[in-house]
């Protein structure tokens, strides 16, 4: 479909930015109903325990706004492997890799694989939701957990647009 | 309606010392030839003969090692949009078979801004109109290429590429589509055709590009060169470009 894409429309980075536009807006909107949803079912079944907390309560709106976000960020960096690498099976076991599998090898206490293991999606998502329990020996703040997230969307948008307008299609 | 103001110099698509390099292989090579509005240019060639990686040069899709090809004088590339300069059939099975004919057109119309009634009259054009509502997936391929003919008069462009269009028409769709290509030509435009079927090309071209293992075999008009004793010269000189390649024979068959 690709070939099809770029004769019909040869200026391939506005095609590139269109298709990300699209997956970023399309799966923040599914961050936010699914974040929502959850919180809402979670609240219903602990207020039969009487511990609900309202979204007025310390750090929920926070969790609720990573929660939505990681939908998007994850959508990117999955784009991004698609992108680079032009393979779907390929692109799912990668990205599935880097989101998921990555993180949960890097479990050294030592500085360098914490400070690796801080720079994936999965753990700055946990960051800014709550405290894990690697920041109690090597802490770093949630506008770092922030930075995290944002440069992997901007690194994986980057190499959307500009690794197919430089190949051959 | 098209624009023939510009006379037989305008729409042409100029290839000059083309060469195109994947690694060390060498896939075309230093290849040069012209392709006139108003008539219908064959590009023929053997299985194998770089026929759809020169297409997808002229389209931009491919860079080229070495040399430029241009279209009316740009780069393909150059061009914001596409469908309303060069119409084009690549790969039938290029589809997303979920949807519908309709639907499909109606995209690639809007990411061109063309009407959305330029639709319903290609797709009545090449005769799949009782089929628009239909999802491609069910579509047989003699469908798909109609629905592949149908993109690329979408944008009604000056310029028309077409790979294969033959593959899966029954008889009487090769009859209607050699009477569209003709009358493409008649209208000014300019209409290349990749096929291996040299009997084919006798039927609806005016001129022939013959390639064979990436290289320029023949550049001439039919009525000199296939419809007579020139037919032999160019079977001879298809088996000597390939004797020097020491590669595979070049045949005139379908496969």
């Amino acid at each position: 479909m690709i070939r099809t894409t770029f004769t019909v429309v040869p200026a391939r980075r506005s095609v590139m930015a269109a298709k990300l536009a699209v997956v970023a807006v399309v799966t923040t909107v599914l961050g936010v109903v699914l974040a929502l949803a959850s919180f809402g079912a979670a609240q219903g079944i602990l207020s039969g325990q009487h511990v609900a907390v309202g979204f007025g309560h310390w750090g929920v709106m926070r969790l609720l706004v990573a929660s939505a976000l990681i939908a998007p960020v994850s959508a990117l960096v999955g784009m991004g492997l698609a992108a680079a690498i032009r393979h779907s099976v390929l692109t799912i076991v990668a990205t599935i890799t880097l989101l998921f599998v990555l993180p949960s090898l890097l479990n050294s206490p030592r500085h360098l694989t914490v400070n690796l293991l801080h720079m994936t999606v999965s753990q700055a998502w946990n960051r800014i939701g709550h405290t894990p329990a690697t920041t109690e020996q090597w802490p770093w703040s949630v506008g770092g957990a922030c930075i995290v997230l944002g440069a992997w969307a901007l690194v994986a948008a980057a190499v959307a647009i500009y690794i197919p307008n430089r190949r051959d299609q | 309606m098209l624009n023939t103001a510009g006379g037989t110099m305008g729409h042409m698509i100029e290839v000059h010392e083309l060469t195109k390099r994947y690694g060390k292989k060498l896939a075309v090579n230093n290849l040069s030839f012209t392709v006139n509005p108003g008539q219908v240019t064959g590009f023929l060639g053997p299985n194998g003969a770089r026929r759809s990686t020169t297409l997808r040069m002229i389209l931009g899709l491919h860079a080229s090692t070495n040399g430029t090809v241009t279209v009316d004088g740009r780069p393909f590339r150059s061009l914001p949009r596409g469908l309303r300069h060069v119409g084009a059939l690549l790969d039938a099975a290029d589809v997303h078979g979920g949807r519908t004919a309709r639907s499909r057109l109606r995209a690639l119309a809007r990411s061109n801004t063309i009407p959305r009634s330029r639709v319903d009259e290609v797709l009545r054009e090449v005769g799949i109109a009782d089929a628009a509502d239909r999802r491609i997936g069910g579509f047989s391929l003699g469908m798909r290429q109609r629905l592949g003919i149908a993109t690329a008069l979408l944008g009604d462009p000056p310029v028309l590429l077409f790979d294969e269009p033959l593959n899966g028409l029954d008889p009487e769709g090769v009859y209607w589509v050699r009477g569209l290509f003709r009358g493409l030509a008649a209208e000014g435009r300019t209409v290349f055709v990749s096929s291996h079927l040299m009997s084919e090309m006798e039927h609806t071209a005016d001129q022939l590009i013959v390639l064979g293992r990436g290289e320029l075999i023949a550049a001439e008009s039919v009525a000199d060169d296939v419809r007579g004793a020139g037919r032999v010269v160019l079977h001879r000189r298809c088996h000597a470009a390939d004797h020097r390649r020491r590669r595979h024979r070049c045949r005139d068959r379908p496969q």
